[in-house]
């Protein structure tokens, strides 16, 4: 990539390139910011890693304790400690899970993947529900405008954990439609997704109708009505963009808080995944599994929010003409 | 016909054990073996060309084939036995991993991967004789090298074996002295190696697998009746038959093959899901079923329930003994005697464990019965005990006081980990305990408050239970050598040191003699307030039959099956 940033700059390619300078020195300080959080937290709590690890049904001497606490590194002064986590951190490697017992990367990476697709398949579901509903009800009074957004209010009070027993007991349990378990295709993950993706549609659908509402209000709409649009075209080349605005940075919030709030579906679901493995690694101490997971959900956080501010440019050229 | 010829193999397999276990190898011996191994071969391919199911000796038919759904609800980080001490991974690596002897539901030793083994007089020498024609699922033979390697292996520290070393013990040398024999020597006299090695944490791996392996956390390659093909953390494990498997344990049903195509084990921690999983047949087995669910899965026709105690340490509370007030045996007597254990596990689980009588469970090695006699509830010996203890005086609440000094003890449970149950039981014991005028304060803390709470000596009373046949397990629990943060001697006592060292290497009689002294005074002594005996709850379809049991409380699946 840093070729790209070298290329010849013109009056084009160099905005860009400080943009994107900007944006790296941020990434970099959350990073930062969020290590070192962490690092203080997990020291604080009370705890050691070895004693918990070699607790409960394990027995170890001695010799073999030392030699762990050795191979952790937790013999050393506690500023060395963060100094070589931060070292290694910059490269990408955490160190080694204390309980996996593999490179903290590559423990993320295999949860990532599950984790992943149950959140992308519960925002693209919620997405699409939220503005089927939001462009049907959108500045009507009653009727399906009032069940939908009684129902949505019932979703966003319920919790996840219970949607998901329910779903499980109705189709799973009586219906037989879908399996209750594992990460086997995609039968499995229908259920999971509705789960989290339920109260997830019924927030998108509430911000998304309300900006409907707004933008049908304006005189721009009046105007477009006057020649001759229809309706449902009205709404969904001209409003919508308009609604999609706050949508979209809602839209990039949840998401991060989606894959870190996946822990209660997969609970249910017995899914594997990041909440799982996060969970674990807080309970043991997992100092280098902890400190990997900080800063991989702090990458996607901040990642995903300058895609959110990309995203802006696209749907309101208004704001490409500002900063050009 | 095909009935015939699996029946002539079976008697002379039973033929053939009796012999191996008096330790005579006789060249009709050998020629039975011989015969016997060409027998199930020959039935295999019938059984495989065919299709037939095959019966075995017990009463129901065992029926070839199908897929066993278990739902589990505890996860495993690890899936190598031998470097996890996880019940998970052993009941998980039972199926994939075989041992050197097993060990049948009553106790006695068998023969499995050694078909007979020798042991001197004072336990520092082992010499076990391997059987001929093992592989492993990677095509390995299994000989005396793999065995040493595997426990050259475990021995090593830089393997951080966590348990499995510890059940190996002092071990000077493992040598192969030939293809067949391995030889084990000891540094000290070591009785209880025959129970360690039944278990699947000593289970033999594949030396060629370990060599080559970067790391095995996540895969196992043994020579047992299972093939490994998946373990995924927090989702579960998949295990498929092993058609060419014919040297099962001793105290199996059956030999040759598992009935079981494969054996899938989901991970399902919330206890609502496996039930509704279990009744609508996507599971055929599920574990812990949750106390107050226990009579609507009875009810269930379609379903039974199995319930196996726990060998080992009972779940009880551990007195502090190296502070006050339980540094003085008249307050932890008083303590003891105050608690209405019967009343307080049947509050917590509804009837379906027993309360326990004595810190060693039934199941265990040497536990002593007699000893259930001699403590229980009595408020008058409590309240009798305290005053003389001079904690004489009482305030409005009833709670006693000696010197200004509030009766106060303070009990650290883990509240995320521990179950609901669990926490039922110990408000019961409070309110229990308070008659007597003690204030048992509950302190709620996760694995890692617990840990650091109990190193730094700072609580009363602590709680657990440790799952093991052998009664060596005392030693950890109870042993100066095992006081916070070294191990789990959480009593802090060192009174019984002496007998707990010697019992680990003397003969039969005094091991008896010595447990039995041991038990009388951790009861006597009032170290401990035994409350239940943990046991492990399978709730499942009942067309699952032949499941049997490991001295470690988990099911066996080598003998199970699945009718139609």
């Amino acid at each position: 990539m840093p070729a790209l940033l070298h290329e010849p700059a013109s009056n084009l390619a160099s905005k860009p390139t400080r943009w994107a300078m900007q944006h790296l020195g941020v990434i970099f300080a959350v990073l930062w910011g969020a290590a070192t959080i962490t690092f203080v937290a997990v020291k604080l709590i009370p705890g050691d890693p070895v004693s918990i690890l070699t607790g409960g049904e394990n027995v170890v001497d001695q010799a073999e304790r030392a030699l762990m606490i050795q191979q952790y590194g937790l013999d050393r002064p506690l500023v060395v400690q963060y100094a070589r986590y931060l070292g290694h951190a910059l490269v990408g490697n955490f160190g080694e899970s204390y309980q996996y017992r593999r490179p903290a990367i590559s423990v993320i990476v295999e949860a990532a993947v599950p984790t992943l697709q149950l959140a992308g398949a519960a925002i693209v579901l919620a997405l699409s529900l939220a503005v089927i509903n939001a462009l049907a009800t959108a500045g009507q009074r009653r009727g399906l405008r009032t069940v939908l957004s009684g129902l949505e209010l019932a979703l966003l009070s319920t919790p996840v954990y219970w949607i998901g027993i329910v779903l499980l007991a109705l189709f799973s349990f009586r219906l037989h439609w879908f399996p209750v378990t594992g990460n086997d295709g995609f039968a499995a993950l229908v259920l999971p997704s509705i789960a989290l993706g339920l109260p997830l549609t019924a927030l998108l659908s509430q911000v998304l109708r309300d900006g409907l509402e707004e933008a049908l209000s304006q005189p721009f709409a009046l105007t477009v009505r006057t020649r001759g649009v229809s309706e449902i075209a009205l709404r969904v080349r001209h409003g919508l963009r308009h609604a999609a605005l706050a949508v979209s940075t809602l839209t990039g919030t949840l998401l991060a808080g989606v894959l870190g709030g996946s822990i209660l579906t997969e609970t249910v679901f017995g899914r594997s995944g990041i909440g799982q493995i996060t969970l674990q690694a807080i309970k043991t101490r997992d100092m280098p599994l902890v400190l990997g997971l900080v800063m991989m959900s702090a990458l996607v956080f901040v990642v995903i929010n300058l895609m959110v501010d990309a995203l802006y440019l696209v749907i309101d050229p208004r704001l490409r003409r500002a900063r050009v | 016909m095909l009935r015939l010829g699996l029946s002539a193999p079976l008697a002379f397999s039973s033929v053939s054990r009796r012999r191996i276990q008096c330790g005579q190898t006789t060249g009709l011996d050998r020629l039975l073996r011989w015969f016997f191994a060409i027998g199930t071969v020959a039935l295999l391919t019938m059984r495989a060309a065919t299709g037939f199911a095959a019966d075995n000796a017990a009463a129901v038919p065992a029926h070839v084939g199908g897929t066993l759904n278990f739902g589990i609800a505890t996860d495993t980080a690890i899936i190598d036995p031998s470097i996890s001490g996880s019940s998970v991974t052993a009941m998980i690596a039972r199926n994939v991993v075989d041992s050197l002897v097993g060990q049948a539901e009553d106790n006695r030793f068998t023969p499995w991967l050694a078909e007979r083994w020798e042991a001197n007089e004072d336990n520092t020498r082992y010499v076990f004789h391997l059987r001929q024609g093992v592989s492993f699922s990677d095509g390995t033979p299994l000989d005396a090298a793999a065995v040493k390697y595997n426990f050259d292996r475990i021995l090593d520290p830089k393997t951080m074996s966590t348990y499995a070393r510890s059940l190996l013990g002092p071990v000077e040398s493992v040598m192969a002295t030939d293809e067949r024999t391995v030889v084990i020597t000891y540094r000290q006299p070591f009785a209880p190696l025959l129970q360690g090695l039944s278990l699947p944490y000593l289970g033999i791996q594949s030396p060629v697998y370990l060599q080559k392996a970067p790391s095995t956390t996540n895969t196992i390659v043994g020579s047992g009746p299972f093939v490994l093909d998946s373990f995924t953390k927090g989702s579960g494990s998949r295990l498929s038959r092993r058609a060419d498997y014919n040297w099962g344990p001793g105290y199996a049903a059956h030999t040759g093959p598992a009935y079981l195509d494969a054996i899938v084990f989901k991970y399902l921690p919330e206890a609502s899901v496996r039930l509704g999983a279990l009744s609508s047949g996507q599971l055929q087995a599920i574990d812990e079923v949750p106390p107050a669910n226990l009579r609507s899965v009875e009810a269930n026709d379609q379903l039974q329930v199995v319930t196996r105690e726990n060998p080992g340490i009972n779940y009880s509370l551990f007195l502090n003994t190296s502070k006050a007030p339980f540094e003085d045996v008249r307050v932890r007597r008083a303590f003891q005697s105050a608690v209405d254990v019967a009343a307080a596990v049947k509050a917590a689980y509804f009837g379906s464990i027993r309360p326990a009588d004595n810190i060693l469970s039934p199941a265990t090695l040497y536990y002593d019965p007699a000893i259930a006699s001699e403590w229980g509830l009595d408020l008058g010996k409590a309240n009798r005990l305290l005053d003389e203890a001079g904690w004489t005086q009482k305030d409005s609440a009833g709670i006693r006081s000696k010197g200004g000094q509030r009766l106060s003890v303070h009990l650290i449970y883990d509240s995320a980990g521990g179950s609901a149950s669990d926490l039922t039981l110990v408000q019961a014991v409070q309110f229990s305990v308070k008659k007597a005028g003690f204030d048992l304060e509950l302190d709620p803390v996760d694995m890692g408050g617990r840990v650091a709470r109990v190193a730094a000596n700072d609580y009363d009373i602590a709680s657990f239970y440790f799952v093991r046949a052998e009664p060596d397990i005392l030693r950890i629990a109870f042993h100066s050598a095992y006081i916070p943060p070294k191990g789990a001697n959480a009593t802090r006592i060192d009174s019984l040191d002496g007998k707990l060292s010697e019992a680990v290497g003397t003969s039969a009689e005094a091991r008896q003699r010595l447990y039995g002294e041991v038990q009388r005074q951790i009861i006597g002594q009032a170290y401990v307030v035994p409350l239940y005996v943990a046991a492990y709850r399978l709730a499942a379809t009942k067309h699952l039959h032949g499941i049997s049991w490991g001295t470690n409380a988990k099911p066996n699946l080598y003998d199970a099956s699945l009718a139609p």
